[in-house]
């Protein structure tokens, strides 16, 4: 379970995050949306304990980020918007560096990475140096990365971009499956269509601030349409003129 | 030419504003003081090269000018030919990062702009960097020969038009080559092939400077000349079709009373450097879009192995050393093997380590000092500071850049449940490791060759401690400075030398104290307060004050970076690129 307790952050006089509070319940997938530079991804660094608010709290299965970011950090999984890897160690010894450090069983963590390998197809990849691995398989390995100690917890920002149509849709089926194990899913992404079709909530962040928490249902309840999640989130981010402008463009 | 003009004056604007107009005032008065340095750099450099030939033309007797002439020439075409090797051999590299890897190739192929006109701005952009970059080293002995033979305006001129004209010849033979080659080779392996032969060249130069200072040690004046006369004998003046000849003899034809014809050897330089631009330029229409291309692929799969191979690729996918400490150990040392920028510094300092103990043999032999002559307190500190210099060398670049080369990895990592002094110490072991191993193999050729030290029981641990208060101090710069923007063994990320710069810089007091310290017996009884002391007193204090102040800055700095780094983890400061 994650829990957002009047989250704010400043950098310097600029407010990036402004109060924000929410949680997001165990067997949950919840999509983070808002535009660019809304606060999305520092609101996540704060969440996985990567960035210390400046007041307000996190907790991760009652666990305080702040106060115990490493017992926190045990039981969750993190997948940056960009891909990150060591590009000197070969897939299978990142995983296995991974491994050693949330000291999973051999056993176990040899046939979760054997298991993700094969999914994502980079068997025959993993015994060469990441350096010459492309976008795309960046991506998946830090996904792998994230997913080989079972976490409790998984954030990640902006998954698919960078992933072939098929690796995009096995992440929506393994982040489906997850929720079904009753475990976390935290998501930002820009594609609404995702959103609208796997998330049980979401949540639109604008200029720092947090414009709505919910489901589909009642975002549409409280905007009074029935429109697309995309719509309902031009709505209400848009301002005025913006408005305007796709009144006019739709005629 | 209007498209290749565009492109070329919007690159200088680009340069320009990122250089000159940073909205930090420090980052300008870092560029304004790094340009002020090489400036001060290629004036003593100049002034050396002038009062080295000055001092070559005094060897020879009055009325052999047209000897002094061929010498000169000789020298000044081994220094040509010096430069386009550098270039050749170093310039590879950086012409590979700015023609396949540049981030606005990408754009500026989708434009309507001629491939042709993109690929020669680019050619045009990257000479003119590593012209300015090694004219600091290159160019001015050319002006210091102009100075000793007092040449007028001319002179200056011809030399640098005959560089310029050399450089794009040989950059865009380089330019040729890699055309080719990138056709066949994917871009990843030949950036593994680049960097090898950069840095073995690099050690070849610091083995031949080392090899050279060693020699000029012992030469006499006629030994100078008769290594000149070597040199021509060896008909390098014949050869008048090769460019370096064409460069020296353009330079060397305008000092005053040459007997060289410059014309013949000017207009060739000048119309063959035009050719091969023009060629390579044109080729490029046909194959730099295709080479790029090959550029961005990835490596393609390896052919999977022999069955044989197989039970032992299993066992290593299987090694795991089981705790978050051995995994970060681990990872650095990878590292560390697979990265050919380290072994390049521990190379180096195995080198000037082993010039330093030859010559050291050398000149204990010559002066007669033997085993049975008590050992002299002033030597023995002197080596054994000597290994504690060498062995450190490499410090600055391993460990003063442990953290930052984490680069983009570096939020990943702070996502793990990893203590910080686990990272701290990992780390540390990472830059202290091969230190301590060069500072040991230091001792044991000293050791053996039987250089004047101190017993190995004081030695050893001497050189272990010293290294590891080095090392903590060369991490504690790089923790709390972080810049996770440096791209290790890219020519393009001047940052990384500027920050080496900072650490050296920063390390000096600290060698300085612990030096002042460890002689403090040479030099107490010129101080009042000390001067009553006796020997075996001074001694004693210096020795003490000695390990006092080692110990202490290892824990001081080893203390305040694991704090520091609790508050990188957490993102409570800020870090550059982070």
């Amino acid at each position: 379970m994650i829990e957002a307790v009047n989250l704010t952050k400043d950098f310097g006089k600029f407010r990036a995050v402004d109060n924000v509070s929410f949680h997001v319940n165990s067997g949950e997938l919840f999509a983070f949306l808002g535009p660019n530079g809304a606060g999305k991804t520092t609101t996540i660094k704060m969440l996985s304990g990567l960035l210390i608010p400046t007041s307000g709290e996190a907790y991760l299965s009652g666990i305080s980020v702040n106060d115990n970011p490493v017992e926190a950090k045990k039981i969750l999984g993190f997948v940056p918007d960009e891909p990150s890897v060591y590009d000197k160690l070969t897939l299978r010894e990142f995983l296995n560096f991974v491994a050693d450090i949330y000291q999973i069983d051999r056993k176990k963590a040899k046939e979760t990475a054997d298991e993700y390998l094969e999914i994502f197809e980079l068997e025959d990849r993993q015994d060469d140096l990441m350096q010459g691995y492309s976008h795309g398989m960046r991506q998946k390995a830090n996904i792998i990365a994230a997913l080989i100690h079972d976490p409790q917890v998984l954030f990640l920002d902006e998954p698919t971009v960078g992933l072939d149509p098929r690796s995009a849709r096995l992440i929506k089926d393994i982040l489906k499956d997850m929720t079904k194990e009753g475990k976390t899913v935290f998501m930002s992404t820009h594609i609404l269509e995702i959103a609208e079709e796997m998330a049980d909530k979401v949540g639109i962040i604008q200029k720092g601030q947090l414009k709505f928490v919910g489901t589909v249902e009642e975002l549409r309840e409280a905007q009074g349409t029935e429109g697309s999640l995309e719509e309902l989130f031009l709505q209400l981010t848009a301002s005025e003129e913006d408005k305007e402008l796709i009144s006019h463009l739709k005629g | 030419m209007q498209e290749y003009l565009l492109l070329l004056r919007t690159s200088l604007k680009i340069w320009f504003s990122s250089t000159f107009k940073s909205k930090s005032k420090k980052k300008i008065i870092g560029t304004i003081f790094a340009y002020l340095a090489l400036l001060a750099f290629a004036v003593f450099w100049t002034i050396l090269s002038a009062n080295l030939f000055k001092d070559l033309i005094a060897l020879f007797p009055a009325g052999s000018e047209i000897f002094i002439e061929k010498s000169i020439l000789t020298v000044a075409q081994l220094l040509a030919l010096g430069t386009i090797l550098f270039l050749f051999l170093t310039g590879l590299r950086i012409l590979y990062e700015y023609l396949y890897e540049s981030q606005d190739v990408s754009f500026l192929l989708a434009t309507p702009l001629q491939v042709e006109n993109i690929f020669a701005a680019k050619l045009t952009e990257c000479l003119g960097l590593i012209f300015l970059s090694i004219s600091f080293m290159t160019l001015t002995p050319f002006i210091g020969l102009g100075i000793a033979f007092k040449a007028g305006f001319f002179y200056y001129l011809s030399t640098i038009i005959s560089f310029l004209a050399g450089f794009v010849i040989f950059g865009s033979i380089a330019a040729l080559l890699l055309l080719l080659i990138m056709r066949f080779v994917p871009g990843q392996k030949l950036k593994q092939i680049l960097m090898s032969l950069t840095l073995i060249m690099g050690l070849v130069i610091v083995f031949v400077s080392q090899m050279f200072s060693s020699n000029m040690m012992n030469m006499t004046e006629e030994d100078i000349i008769n290594a000149l006369s070597g040199f021509s004998d060896l008909g390098i003046n014949k050869m008048s079709f090769l460019p370096h000849v064409w460069m020296a003899k353009s330079s060397v034809a305008t000092l005053p009373n040459s007997q060289i014809n410059f014309w013949a050897n000017f207009i060739p330089l000048v119309v063959i450097s035009a050719l091969v631009f023009w060629f390579t330029t044109k080729l490029s229409a046909k194959l730099y879009l295709s080479g790029w291309s090959s550029g961005q692929e990835t490596d393609s799969p390896k052919k999977k192995r022999a069955k044989s191979n197989a039970k032992n690729k299993e066992e290593k996918r299987l090694s795991r050393v089981g705790s978050p400490f051995g995994a970060m150990l681990k990872k650095e040392m990878l590292y560390l093997k697979r990265e050919p920028m380290m072994w390049y510094q521990i190379a180096v300092g195995l080198i000037v380590l082993g010039f330093f103990a030859f010559n050291n043999a050398r000149i204990q032999s010559q002066s007669g000092v033997t085993g049975s002559i008590p050992p002299d307190f002033i030597n023995q500190s002197v080596n054994l500071f000597m290994i504690l210099l060498f062995a450190g060398l490499s410090g600055p670049t391993v460990a003063g850049l442990a953290l930052s080369r984490e680069g983009k990895n570096w939020r990943f990592m702070q996502s793990l449940p990893v203590e910080p002094r686990t990272v701290y110490w990992s780390k540390f072991i990472f830059g202290y490791l091969p230190c301590l191993l060069e500072g040991l193999i230091g001792v044991a050729v000293f050791h053996y060759i039987k250089i004047e030290m101190f017993p190995l029981y004081i030695t050893i641990p001497t050189i272990a401690i010293s290294l590891a208060a080095l090392i903590s101090v060369d991490l504690w710069t790089d923790i709390y400075f972080p810049n996770f923007n440096i791209k290790i063994g890219s020519s393009k990320s001047q940052e990384g030398a500027g920050k080496i710069l900072l650490v050296n810089l920063a390390m000096m007091p600290i060698i300085l104290l612990l030096g002042a310290t460890f002689s403090f017996q040479w030099w107490y009884s010129k101080v009042g307060i000390f001067s009553a002391l006796s020997p075996e007193v001074a001694k004693a204090i210096g020795l003490g004050v000695f390990a006092f102040e080692t110990i202490g800055v290892f824990i001081i700095s080893s203390t305040t970076s694991i704090n520091r780094l609790k508050l990188l983890f957490t993102g409570a400061v800020d870090a550059k690129g982070a």
